[in-house]
């Protein structure tokens, strides 16, 4: 029957890639903005670099999200050229200037953002596994990540109580926290302990190697874009060192 | 297939006594057990001492020996025994590892590591024979409790183990729910499994089980067939601590009086572009202990939560004897015990948990109003407890009592009498009814029909959001719920 | 009679405790970051009121860690999300150092001191630390780059406080006060509720 544990092939819900393709874009991304300045070849690959997620919201089909990403982008890189004559040197300092450091972080966040948006925690476990990274490190993300859902809906009941009770306001910041986060506390500590009782008697404790039944596998357009990636990153290597 | 010889258990730190004491047992393969007791009576600890938890996962003291498959449980690891018991747990929303529910159901499988195609073929074989094609592909978080039991049985299901124990597996479901749950049981009975199930809402295995254990204060009171068990009366069945609801005779019938009504119009919840809440136009008078019920999904909580003020984006009037309402004021005046009491207990005693949110009144005047309330809802002895230290029970009063020194008019109940046995439900409906005594409107949501039949006098049925049925006890009505409790 | 495994490997139960945890400190992370990150001082507080909000759940995490390694898993997935979310390795090369030092004190408080957790948790804190550091350093070439970006004018407004050598070690001790505030008002709350309750 129709299921997606029988797909073998990524489909444009992927972006159409592998999720360890999707992690090394993240990662060149993220190199190039920090580790690189405007200098030399890379006065064209940062442009380039910053027009890319513009390409991957396209294909996931979100042009509200491309249009706000236009438009952040486009505030952090004129705003303060613009007003940074106009305020006294303490705002410079310390807004101006995060203003501006916005445009580094920008790409990176919207890459990272399309690798959680197109990609289901099954499939970056089974991107783990198939990287050989242990089972210490693939069950504590996969728990985190089953888990997020769950922080915002148990807040949410909390909040709602705490409304009911007319509790909680700022006021007291102290009671404040204790408020949200105790209970919050008591009833993640009592859900995990169920979801461990259930995990473990379907064998979650098993030495041996775990199958995994997410379909990965590079294709064409993998093999792509980690070229490309592969190329930007010898360059920023060899910009680093010899500075061209 | 599983043979238990003079177990006992004590939990580490409890301070009550033994969970189980010379508990010997022998149940055939193929059999399906119904497990029963009062909570704390030990049939859960018995669960927990098939699947091998006692042994391995909590802390404590074991004595005897157990025996499943012909393996020793103690000497087995958790992960082998998941091949020949399979568990399914109390609360359908923690029960999920992954987010989505084909990935669910073959989670126990790729823990064993059996080969891709293997998996397929449970996975299609588990999928067909639950009917669950319909599930495949959704998110968990989207599923009702009673979808959620079902993926969770297939999981468990897909390692086709030769033992199921369920655990209360019914406590959070609604009627329809519990019958495709049955159906899923008797299909694995027709394939020979081994099946033990606890649980206090007894009426739905009348003719799936074949065996009735009944547990008391950690010891077997009785074992005998099911046939005999299901012909007790409903007197011996109470006292055994037991739920038996037969014929739906509600008992608590509304003196007539004109009172004000409550007067809700027009008032509409829509979400993702759905229309999750339509109630035209509804009339409760004021003061009723009304029942809500209906299927999951049908709108039962949106209806509560849009009502007591907290759903902001809801539309809608609601009056009181002509006066309009703002979902502000109705916030300050209503409150509501949440199913998961968890999320509103806040301090670190009885005492600063009732009191809490009342600013208005003198150090004197809130110690008075205070023991008078504890008094009332019969918690006076845990005043310096801490809430978490609690029963369920007395929890659930402690919210109330909160409730009441906000003076707050109207009280909503989610699900109060879920997983509760005979005894601790008769406290609940005492409660509410004590309340009613004090002039309050109380809205219950339920899927108990004893609860109902104790302190009801009104009730609402809701189908799609919204409300098809409502009205006192007449004869129809009566007849009606009697149908949808599927008691006649 | 029982066959519990009391060895010092990581089990399903620990790695389980370690998601969980993991999952409320970027929870609460994030949130502290997006509010304050706004404001023009605000980004320098983070670390300050991350230290303090995340005492009462990351002290719940230390009582519960018996083992070594829990702590440590916590910090390399901290990092590797902040490499790619493109904030930079620091997160990973120096959290990594800093986890070990957390591992260390628990160790040495054989997993029973509640002082030790404490100063742990403070040590711990330094994590959120690791994200600035690329900015107060690397700030000298960016700026040089920049000028052909946005003129002189800016460059001499901004580069005034970014390369001041003693706005990063004080922000660390603050940060690390913070974090003894954080942990003992979080083994406050413990002993109030979790411990009162028989919870813990």
């Amino acid at each position: 029957m129709d299921t997606i544990l029988r797909n073998t092939k990524a489909s444009s819900r992927q972006l159409y890639l592998d999720p360890r393709t999707k992690i090394l874009l993240c990662i060149t991304v993220s190199t190039v903005m920090l580790a690189m300045d405007n200098t030399g070849i890379f006065v064209y690959i940062i442009p380039v670099m910053t027009i890319v997620p513009l390409i991957f919201l396209a294909i996931i089909k979100s042009p509200m999200t491309a249009v706000y990403y236009g438009i952040l982008y486009l505030v952090a890189f004129f705003v303060p050229k613009m007003i940074v004559a106009y305020l006294p040197q303490a705002v410079n300092l310390l807004f101006t200037g995060v203003l501006a450091t916005m445009t580094r972080l920008i790409p990176g966040m919207s890459m990272f953002y399309f690798l959680i948006a197109t990609t289901s925690v099954s499939e970056f476990i089974a991107a783990m596994e198939r990287m050989h990274i242990p089972k210490v490190m693939t069950v504590p993300v996969s728990v985190m990540f089953r888990f997020f859902p769950t922080i915002v809906e148990e807040y949410h009941g909390i909040t709602d109580a705490m409304r009911l009770r007319n509790v909680g306001s700022f006021r007291n910041p102290v009671d404040m926290l204790e408020y949200r986060l105790v209970p919050l506390m008591i009833s993640l500590t009592a859900i995990g302990n169920d979801l461990s009782i259930s995990a473990l008697t379907r064998g979650l404790d098993a030495p041996n190697k775990r199958s995994n039944m997410c379909a990965i596998g590079f294709n064409v357009q993998d093999y792509i874009a980690i070229a490309v990636s592969v190329v930007i990153l010898i360059l920023a290597a060899l910009s680093m060192a010899f500075g061209i | 297939m599983i043979t238990t010889h003079n177990v006992n258990y004590t939990y580490e730190n409890t301070i009550e006594g033994a969970a189980l004491t010379g508990v010997t047992t022998d149940i055939a393969e193929g059999q399906v057990v119904l497990l029963c007791g009062e909570s704390g009576s030990g049939k859960t600890t018995y669960i927990k001492a098939i699947n091998g938890l006692l042994s391995h996962y909590y802390e404590g003291n074991m004595g005897g020996e157990i025996m499943v498959s012909g393996k020793d449980i103690s000497k087995v690891h958790l992960y082998e025994l998941a091949r020949d018991v399979g568990s399914v747990f109390q609360n359908p929303k923690s029960q999920f590892y992954t987010l989505m529910t084909d990935t669910e159901i073959v989670f126990g499988c790729e823990n064993m590591g059996f080969k891709h195609d293997d998996i397929l073929k449970r996975f299609d074989k588990v999928v067909k024979a639950f009917k669950i094609e319909d599930l495949l592909g959704k998110n968990l978080y989207n599923l009702s409790g009673g979808e959620k039991q079902k993926v969770a049985c297939a999981s468990v299901g897909a390692l086709m183990p030769k033992v199921f124990v369920l655990d209360e597996p019914s406590s959070n479901l609604d009627i329809k729910s519990i019958h495709e749950l049955r159906d899923i049981i008797e299909i694995w009975k027709k394939n020979g499994k081994t099946i033990l199930i606890a649980e206090h809402r007894l009426n739905w295995l009348k003719d799936v089980a074949d065996r009735v254990i009944c547990f008391e204060d950690g010891k077997i009171k009785f074992d005998t067939t099911a046939k005999e068990f299901f012909d007790y009366p409903v007197e011996k069945m109470h006292e055994f601590g037991l739920r038996a609801p037969e014929k739906f005779e509600p008992k608590y019938s509304r003196v007539q009086d004109d009172a004000e009504s409550i007067s809700i119009s027009k008032m509409k919840l829509t979400k993702n572009k759905e229309t999750i809440l339509d109630v035209d136009n509804l009339e409760i008078p004021k003061g009723s202990v009304v029942a809500i019920v209906g299927n999951c999904g049908a709108g039962k909580s949106t209806f509560a939560r849009c009502l007591c003020g907290l759903e902001k984006k809801a539309e809608g009037t609601v009056k009181v004897s002509g006066r309009k309402i703002t979902p502000k004021e109705r916030i300050k005046k209503s409150y509501m015990v949440m199913q998961d009491v968890n999320h509103q207990l806040f301090t670190s005693s009885v005492e600063e948990e009732v009191m809490l949110g009342v600013t208005d009144l003198s150090e004197e005047e809130k110690e008075q109003k205070l023991s008078k309330i504890l008094e009332e809802m019969d918690i006076s002895k845990y005043k310096e407890a801490h809430p978490m230290s609690l029963s369920g029970g007395q929890k659930q009063r402690v919210a109330i009592a909160g409730a009441l020194a906000c003076n707050k008019d109207v009280i909503f109940y989610d699900e109060p009498t879920s997983g509760l046995d005979y005894r601790h439900m008769k406290e609940v409906s005492e409660s509410i009814k004590k309340l009613n005594d004090m002039g309050k409107t109380q809205f219950i949501i339920t899927h108990d029909p004893e609860l109902v039949q104790e302190c009801c006098n009104y009730f609402i049925y809701m189908v799609d959001g919204k409300i098809e049925l409502s009205g006192s006890w007449n004869k129809e009505n009566i007849r009606f719920v009697q149908s949808f409790f599927k008691l006649d | 009679m029982s066959s519990k495994e009391t060895s010092n490997r990581l089990n399903g139960k620990d790695l389980m405790n370690v998601g969980i945890f993991t999952a409320v400190f970027l929870v609460i992370e994030i949130i502290v970051a997006c509010v304050l990150g706004v404001f023009p001082m605000g980004f320098l507080l983070i670390s300050v009121v991350e230290a303090i909000i995340l005492g009462i759940p990351m002290m719940l995490y230390f009582i519960r860690v018996k083992k070594f390694g829990m702590i440590l898993i916590t910090v390399v997935i901290n990092g590797v999300i902040m490499i790619l979310t493109g904030m930079g390795p620091d997160a990973l090369r120096y959290g990594f150092f800093i986890g070990l030092l957390c591992e260390l004190i628990m160790y040495w408080g054989k997993y029973k001191s509640a002082f030790k957790a404490i100063l742990a948790y403070a040590v711990f804190g330094l994590i959120a630390v690791t994200n600035y550091i690329h900015w107060l350093y690397a700030s000298e070439e960016w700026l040089e780059g920049q000028r052909s970006n946005y003129g002189d004018a800016f460059v001499e407004g901004v580069s005034g406080a970014f390369s001041a050598g003693w706005v990063f070690p004080i922000l660390c001790v603050v940060t690390v006060v913070a974090g003894l505030i954080g942990g003992f008002f979080g083994k406050t709350v413990l002993k109030k509720h979790f411990v009162k309750s028989g919870l813990i």
